[in-house]
């Protein structure tokens, strides 16, 4: 990968300060993530993956370091970044439609030609049909299809996910791995995917930086570089020979660490 | 088309229309039939609680001046419509709970807001509102008269004062508990506060509202009938002082079946509220 720097932190650490102390979450912790790139962190679990990713989204800002988006210091969210988290987080209040809206609407886009673009991009999402339901009519996996349209709506070019497929049925997961990797290829948007799951950080990512536990700092980093036809997906990764050995070793760094805890 | 083919098939009936197979139109006949059982065991127990208390203040088992009786209830009824006092009382008495009802609750679900809006103040403010919730309203009525005056205003003021504090404290809980998630999704494209008030906070918090107007309509009557015992010259609160005065049951009783079915169309009123402004709930 050669594109330009997008994401750069150098030395970042995060405290959370309660009234019975302090937690370190994250320490001196470096990172960049480069143009076009499809990146994966794993880490034990409470490691402070979902914090890094707080501080990118700017909805926290970093105790200590410094954390720049495009050169420039992150101060607060920024309309570039998208993010998906876990739970799609739907409003039960409103429509596929009006889901797909949301950030538009937040953005003060005018109306009629939002509309337009929510409803193209969930008819090409196989949504077409479910704009009027409300999300209780909805599976898990279109559920977190309308999250993924309502973050795209508003045309970010830097997505940060946070395990949004760890809480789908095996099945719906690695369709959804599949769609949101071609996705962010064929728009050629920059994703940085916070994962438990080493497979789908392998499949999925260009690189993956392996985490220590809490505090978290960078243990490892695996540039993955697998032999599969053009264009790789997440389905083909999983049959290159290199596959098993990248899970492999990522998984010995984690183990390693779970045993430390 | 489905019609014509089941035509005179022995799933066709009163009780089984709509069915779309044999199985279904038995389905349907076994629901309804026990929707019907319920509403005439309902009418029934309606009617055998009249009929028996008819008979007993007629053989004298009870004594009708204590108890009226319903055929006397029924024609002080027709007397009140036809001197057009009924309409008066019931129209006071519905105009002074609607009012305090609805001041109540958009007073109490803006406090809400501000208590939401500036946490410093809801922590200030906690004590207050919480002691003042416990404070039994009836008590502050001869404030209100000595204040307000013996008049329509005073009793407005005690239905408004006993749905207000009730009605912070539910909606105020409502709007924290908002999903703290779905803050971080709409402050992730920007939102401000009022934003994040406008389509986070106050959405989540309507199916809490409603419930809130369902409890605030019954304590608004409540206070309505309470301010009009203690001071007014019109309203079914007044009627029912009034006939307890002059020892005169059949008008206490008949004022209270009128309260009690404005009470019961005032309920519903809102429940159907609840159907046209929650349709994401499902049944």
């Amino acid at each position: 990968m050669s594109g330009r720097e997008r994401i750069r932190g150098e030395g970042l650490s995060y405290t959370y300060l309660t009234r019975s102390g302090e937690t370190l979450a994250l320490k001196d912790l470096d990172l960049t993530v480069r143009d076009g790139e499809f990146c994966s962190i794993v880490g034990p679990s409470g490691c402070g993956k979902s914090t890094l990713l707080a501080l990118i989204s700017g909805l926290l800002r970093p105790t200590e370091g410094r954390l720049l988006l495009d050169g420039a210091r992150i101060n607060g969210t920024n309309r570039r970044v998208g993010i998906l988290l876990q739970k799609d987080h739907l409003f039960e209040w409103r429509t596929v439609l009006k889901n797909a809206e949301l950030g538009l609407e937040i953005l003060g886009k005018g109306s009629a030609e939002a509309r337009r673009h929510a409803h193209h991009l969930l008819a090409t999402y196989g949504l077409g049909g479910f704009e009027n339901s409300y999300p209780y009519q909805l599976s898990g996996g279109m559920r977190q299809r309308v999250a993924l349209v309502r973050t795209l709506a508003t045309d970010p070019d830097i997505l940060l996910l946070d395990e949004p497929f760890s809480a789908l049925d095996y099945q719906t997961k690695l369709i959804l791995e599949r769609d949101v990797h071609r996705i962010i290829r064929d728009n050629h948007k920059t994703a940085l995917l916070v994962t438990h799951d080493i497979e789908e950080a392998v499949s999925m990512s260009d690189r993956v930086i392996v985490l220590s536990g809490r505090p978290a700092q960078v243990k490892n980093v695996y540039d993955i570089a697998l032999t599969v036809a053009e264009p790789r997906t997440p389905m083909t990764s999983r049959d290159a020979p290199e596959f098993r050995a990248y899970c492999k070793s990522i998984w010995e760094d984690l183990e390693i660490e779970q045993r430390g805890l | 088309m489905s019609n014509a083919v089941f035509r005179g098939l022995p799933f066709r009936g009163f009780l089984a229309r709509g069915a779309v197979s044999p199985r279904h139109a038995e389905f349907l006949r076994a629901l309804r039939l026990r929707q019907t059982r319920v509403i005439v065991v309902q009418l029934a127990v309606l009617v055998g609680f009249l009929t028996l208390w008819q008979l007993a203040a007629h053989w004298r088992l009870i004594d009708p001046f204590i108890t009226s009786q319903p055929a006397a209830i029924a024609g002080k009824l027709v007397e009140l419509t036809e001197d057009g006092s009924l309409g008066y009382h019931v129209a006071v008495t519905v105009y002074e709970t609607l009012v305090g009802f609805g001041l109540g609750t958009l007073l109490g679900i803006a406090l809400a807001g501000a208590l939401w809006w500036w946490d410093f103040l809801s922590d200030v403010a906690d004590p207050y509102i919480v002691v003042l919730n416990a404070t039994p309203k009836m008590a502050l009525g001869p404030i209100f008269i000595v204040w307000l005056g013996a008049t329509m205003v005073a009793v407005i003021a005690l239905a408004v004062s006993i749905s207000l504090f009730v009605t912070i404290l539910s909606v105020y809980s409502a709007f924290r508990q908002a999903d703290r998630e779905k803050l971080v999704v709409v402050a992730s494209f920007g939102a401000s506060k009022w934003q994040q008030f406008s389509k986070v906070v106050f959405p989540s918090a309507v199916p809490t509202i409603i419930a809130t107007l369902k409890v605030n309509i019954g304590l608004s009557l409540i206070g309505a009938i309470v301010g009009e015992f203690l001071a007014a010259n019109a309203g079914l609160g007044y009627l029912i002082i009034y006939g307890q005065n002059i020892f005169n049951m059949s008008l206490v009783m008949t004022s209270l079946v009128i309260l009690t079915v404005i009470a019961g169309v005032m309920y519903y009123a809102v429940t159907a509220l609840e159907r046209r402004f929650v349709p994401w709930r499902r049944d």
